[in-house]
């Protein structure tokens, strides 16, 4: 098995079978994206809704930050998973994150960055035609999420359970 | 420029308490399911008063996340956890009892922990003073505790004597975990958050 832990604000795809996806996300989201049919599969960890850098345009975004605006992430991952033969058409996305961790801030809070990125990579997804299978969002704790290319199950596990749940 | 006056700092620590009471701590004490409390303490050309600080023997190497905010202020947050208890937070994160060595995954876990404290500061920074700040992502490192605390305040205060540190430490009232958050900026834009924040709550 090859562990692969995303950074915050970073993003992986990979076309090992034998590759596990993992990350920690607290307000931040994991995003799986994978083919059912191909052993195709990314995982970004979404810091952010969008850029709104005005110096740094999406393509010049080096790769290590590929995963931290929303927008970006999913671009860069649809274009390196078709790059590995994934059809656009198959394409299915499982996602994990966005605690309310800024909860006791208000709901008028404008860092509500959880809700925000949730709300634009639903648009995202849906402006890509890519369903979402399964999620665990909301609440008000972190959690780790592991993607198994091979089975594209996702797992969750936070510190009030005690063994994870496959999703 | 002129080195800032005592009142001029206790503004500042007035400032930055509110910022923590009202954001940081709740978010910190929410992530961990402990209360956390803090305290402050500033000190204008912080680094050769901060280098002054003697640790254990065994508590020299720490572990330390890092982030940067730019835009209409520049200021640098620099998170120095003793290993002893980053494991404690990493255990906790992952459900553990606890944990021998940081694992990568750890790694990711306390990352996101400072990601989440330094949003919420920077959030409130900008609810009392009207900046806005684009916040980087974390970045971790495991060294001394002089050499990540130097080479931090280098990168954004030049000369270094320009310094000016605010060294606020989390306490978890059930774990003992302790956090220290080091708030990094020049004079310049010290003053600039001191003046935006008296006109913000004048105008409140």
């Amino acid at each position: 098995m090859a562990l692969k832990i995303i950074d915050v604000g970073g993003m992986e795809v990979t076309e090992e079978k034998d590759s596990v996806l993992k990350t920690f996300v607290g307000s931040c989201i994991a995003l799986c994206l994978y083919d059912p049919a191909k052993n195709v599969a990314g995982m970004a960890h979404v810091m952010l809704p969008t850029n709104s850098s005005k110096k740094l345009k999406n393509e010049q975004i080096p790769r290590s930050l590929q995963g931290k605006y929303a927008d970006v992430a999913i671009d860069s991952m649809l274009t390196e998973m078709l790059g590995h033969g994934a059809s656009p058409k198959r394409i299915r996305a499982k996602l994990a994150g966005g605690a309310k961790v800024f909860q006791h801030e208000g709901d008028s809070s404008a860092f509500d960055v959880g809700k925000s990125n949730l709300e634009m990579i639903y648009k995202l997804l849906k402006k890509h035609n890519i369903p979402i299978i399964s999620k665990d969002v909301g609440k008000s704790h972190g959690r780790w999420v592991k993607f198994v290319v091979d089975t594209k199950d996702m797992f969750i596990g936070d510190y009030f359970k005690i063994a994870e749940t496959k999703l | 420029m002129n080195e800032l006056e005592k009142n001029d700092l206790k503004e500042l620590e007035n400032t930055f308490d509110s910022f923590l009471v009202s954001k940081t701590s709740g978010a910190l004490s929410m992530m961990l399911g402990d209360t956390f409390k803090h305290r402050i303490n500033i000190v204008e050309n912080g680094l050769s008063k901060f280098k002054k600080i003697k640790l254990a023997p065994d508590e020299m190497k720490i572990c330390s996340v890092h982030l940067f905010g730019k835009g209409d202020t520049e200021i640098s947050i620099l998170y120095t956890i003793k290993q002893k208890y980053a494991k404690k937070i990493i255990a906790k994160l992952l459900g553990q009892e606890s944990m021998d060595e940081i694992s990568e995954l750890g790694i990711s876990a306390v990352t996101e922990l400072g990601n989440i404290m330094t949003g919420s500061f920077l959030n409130a920074l900008s609810e009392g003073t009207g900046f806005k700040v684009k916040q980087s992502t974390p970045n971790f490192v495991e060294d001394d505790l002089s050499v990540v605390v130097e080479n931090r305040a280098q990168e954004i205060v030049i000369p270094i004597d320009n310094l000016v540190l605010t060294d606020v430490e989390f306490v978890g009232t059930d774990s003992g975990t302790k956090i220290h958050m080091l708030i990094m900026q020049d004079r310049q834009n010290t003053r600039k958050i001191i003046e935006n924040a008296k006109n913000g709550s004048e105008n409140n």
